[in-house]
């Protein structure tokens, strides 16, 4: 029924990447108590494998809960400025769906991306405090309880990616 | 310098003695010589050894000063090429033109004064009573040497009628020289004043007060040392006949007034950052930075900060300046409350300031240090070494190989690791932050050769565009490659300082056999580095470059049976090495300790610790050799059983009792 053009992909996975980064550090900034929402639920660790990955400066979080108590509790004023954006589609059809029975809509949630970010961050206090250079690279799975997410509800009010993997560094 | 500045420390009358002893020597060479000859050493004595200066510097200001003067050495060599010329290039602003007006006699566009009370001076012995000296020392007291118009005052003509000195001097000086009414010279008090115009009384008029304030800057200004001293303001003579400090209002004014008299002497920020990079608030009675804050306003950029001896009871009595004066390197606290009040205090003070090197002569920080945490600030993400989860070495390998094909043979590396489905495309980041160990003025960056096809989504909005950036298949990734500048990356093995690689198990990566409808497990790889940018014949570096490259990679069927799935690139400015060092060395050193690798270091592939006791326990049984011995033994024969005991064999006649205890 439905097929994804280059175009399409393209332009589903810009715009989810350009959402994406413009909520998860408006997040990071100033609404820290939302943190742990934009990544998938933990998996089950008898996997032996942990989801979602989380590294920040080497060091790989137990879970998107440990990440947001820490910019709660102890990560001081930050304003992260992302200054370059990309974004891949990495796997087209993450789900094994008959592309000919269902909508492009279903082909276009059914995608998983890789964003790579550029930009700087100001720590501790607007203008005068110190900046960091950093650069974070994300895996998004669309929030579907196949992948582990818990959909997006009846009216797709959640959020349409979540993050299975991100690998933030300050590189300057 | 630090003898000349001890000086007039413990011989607090020795300034006069010695612009006395100047005055003869340099009497023949008139007034270029000793302004030349002199100027320095004078400028290092002022406001030091000032005789009518009622408190003696605090010792702990005092310790400050003379670090201050020790680095001013350093820093002299800006300044004392530049003093006597940039700084001191100076004319007397907008408090002049006032006076003029009211001067009553002129001469050919000179203005005469009347100097008194010089004759009971200690030069009164002189030949000439002291004239000659009193003359050289009324130019340097008047001359303006703090501000972007730094200028000398010219005494042009003078002569003694009775008990008073007649001097003639530019309309533009007499401002300067009336301010320096009231100093104490060679023991004297010194008045100058307008011929003819009586006995002044000051008040408080916003003219007299603007030049006031400029005096007592000018006089408590080292340019040596590039030290303002505003210590002790509350026993500062001529802000005392201004009576600054009696009433409350005023009180609150004066240093708000006093910083903007300063900025007002400067062209040009710089220019004020330049000159000054000490300043003393010693022995103010301050119990916090309410009236004295916009000092921080004024030179954000000071290094050394002496707070000594004030009322400053706790942390907070400093929280005006928590967030300021980034560039602090020294402060001095002592002879305040806080010290008893919480001990703690110093470790405080350390967050506060990323730079600081000494807290109250003790070093706090070394420079080392400083140089490589400048900006880092007790986050709860401290930097770490690389987190780097490979599988069989797979991620390695394909790091070796990349960046090794990247610079040497792109097309041939499009074809080793990239198919049909591959995708690649690269973003700059024209703005990001550049190398903060750089000194000087900074490179231009000159994107041309990449601008074009930069996938940068900050900036490159119509779909069009970015379907068109995206590069698939392996011929459409290597004409990309081609089109980009020729790179030499940093060795891996010699230069591993300056990469950073990470990775990890990514699942979900497409399955190009078809046998995993929900996606197989790949290898997200994250590598932060720098290359040297090469010119079209690959020899000559053109710019160094700061790069990001993420990689997703899965099985292949090709020849390296692995695949690359993404490949993304962003490129920016050279932001240096420095934040891949670790933060946490400790840490990351007991880490190390534990790994296996560094228990058994020369155990060959496919050999267990297990497999290799047995061996080792097995060599002691037969030769009856200890286990250390044993263990070199078989080391040395690399970990063949059978070779080592032939070189025991081969050994046995030389080996002591040692190797068998």
């Amino acid at each position: 029924m439905g097929t994804l053009t280059e175009t399409d992909r393209t332009r589903v996975s810009t715009t989810a990447a350009e959402s994406f980064v413009n909520d998860f550090y408006t997040s990071l900034n100033g609404s820290r108590g939302q943190i742990a929402s934009f990544y998938v639920p933990s998996n089950d660790p008898s996997t032996g494998r942990v989801l979602p990955h989380i590294s920040f400066n080497g060091e790989q979080l137990q879970d998107a809960n440990v990440l947001q108590d820490r910019f709660q509790k102890q990560m001081p004023w930050t304003h992260f400025e992302p200054q370059s954006v990309n974004v891949h589609v990495l796997n087209p059809s993450v789900n094994p769906i008959d592309s000919s029975k269902v909508s492009k809509r279903e082909l276009e949630q059914n995608m998983s991306f890789t964003v790579q970010v550029s930009g700087y961050v100001r720590l501790v206090e607007r203008r005068d405090g110190p900046m960091r250079g950093f650069s974070d690279n994300f895996v998004l799975v669309p929030n579907q309880e196949e992948v582990g997410g818990r959909g997006t509800g009846k009216q797709g009010e959640g959020r349409k990616w979540l993050i299975q993997s991100q690998n933030l560094r300050f590189v300057v | 310098m630090a003898s000349r500045t001890q000086t007039p420390r413990n011989a607090p009358r020795a300034p006069a003695a010695a612009r006395r002893g100047r005055g003869g020597r340099g009497g023949g060479g008139g007034l270029r010589s000793d302004r030349d000859g002199d100027l320095t050493m004078d400028i290092a004595v002022k406001g030091r050894g000032r005789i009518g200066k009622p408190t003696p510097p605090p010792s702990a200001s005092r310790d400050l000063t003379s670090r201050i003067s020790r680095g001013g050495a350093r820093g002299g060599s800006i300044l004392s090429g530049r003093a006597r010329g940039a700084i001191l290039r100076q004319a007397a602003a907008s408090d002049i033109s006032m006076k003029e007006a009211r001067a009553p006699a002129r001469q050919g566009g000179l203005t005469e004064l009347k100097v008194t009370g010089w004759e009971k001076s200690k030069a009164s012995s002189d030949a000439d009573g002291g004239v000659s000296s009193l003359i050289k020392w009324m130019e340097k007291k008047a001359s303006h040497k703090l501000g972007s118009r730094a200028k000398q005052v010219k005494i042009k003509k003078s002569h003694v009628e009775g008990s008073e000195l007649v001097i003639s001097v530019p309309a533009e000086d007499v401002g300067a020289l009336v301010r320096i009414s009231g100093y104490v010279w060679a023991g004297a008090t010194v008045k100058i004043e307008r011929v003819g115009a009586g006995t002044e009384e000051p008040g408080i008029s916003t003219a007299d007060l603007k030049a006031t304030l400029k005096g007592v800057l000018e006089r408590r200004y080292n340019a040596d040392t590039k030290l303002l001293d505003l210590s002790a303001l509350g026993q500062d003579a001529d802000l005392q006949k201004q009576s600054i400090f009696e009433k409350k209002s005023t009180t609150q004014k004066f240093f708000p007034a006093l910083m903007k008299v300063l900025e007002g002497a400067f062209d040009t920020p710089a220019e004020k950052d330049a000159a000054i990079s000490s300043v003393s608030l010693a022995n103010n009675e301050l119990v916090d930075l309410t009236h004295v804050t916009t000092l921080s306003l004024t030179l954000p950029k000071l290094h050394n900060l002496d707070l000594s001896n004030n009322s400053l009871r706790k942390l907070s009595s400093l929280d005006n300046w928590r967030r300021r004066f980034f560039q602090l390197e020294h402060l001095v606290l002592s002879g305040n409350p806080i010290e008893q009040n919480d001990p703690e205090y110093p470790a405080e003070i350390m967050k506060w300031y990323p730079k600081l090197r000494l807290l109250n002569n003790i070093q706090v920080r070394t420079e080392e240090e400083v140089n490589s945490k400048a900006t880092v600030t007790d986050l709860p993400f401290p930097v770490r070494t690389p987190l780097f989860q490979d599988q069989d070495g797979i991620a390695e390998n394909f790091v070796r190989t990349f960046f090794a094909g990247f610079d040497s043979d792109r097309p041939a590396l499009s074809g080793h690791y990239y198919d049909d489905q591959s995708d690649f495309s690269y973003a700059v980041n024209t703005q990001a932050p550049r190398d903060p160990a750089a000194t000087g003025h900074t490179e231009k960056q000159e994107w041309d050769q990449y601008i074009k096809n930069s996938r940068n989504l900050k900036k490159i909005d119509h779909l069009p565009a970015r379907t068109s950036r995206l590069f698939r298949g392996t011929q459409a990734i290597s004409d990309s490659f081609a089109s980009l500048p020729r790179t030499r990356h940093p060795d891996l093995a010699t230069e591993a300082r300056k990469w950073m690689i990470e990775a990890h198990i990514q699942p979900g990566v497409p399955d190009p056999s078809g046998n995993s409808p929900m996606g197989v497990d790949g290898f997200m790889i994250v590598v932060h580095g720098e290359y040297d940018e090469l010119d079209s014949s690959g020899t000559q570096v053109t710019k160094k470059r700061s790069f990001d490259r993420t990689f997703i990679i899965g099985p292949g069927t090709g020849p390296s049976g692995v695949r690359v799935v993404n490949d993304m690139l962003t490129v920016r400015a050279y932001g240096g090495a420095q934040a891949f060092e670790p933060e946490s060395v400790g840490e990351d050193a007991q880490q190390q300790n534990v790994a296996p690798a560094d228990a058994v270091p020369q155990l060959p592939a496919g050999l267990t610790v297990e497999v290799a006791e047995q061996m080792v326990a097995e060599l002691q049984k037969q030769t009856g050799m200890n286990v250390q011995f044993s263990k070199d033994c078989l080391e040395a024969a690399g970990w063949d059983f059978a070779k080592g005991m032939e070189t025991f064999a081969s050994v046995k006649g030389n080996l002591g009792p040692e190797a068998f205890a």
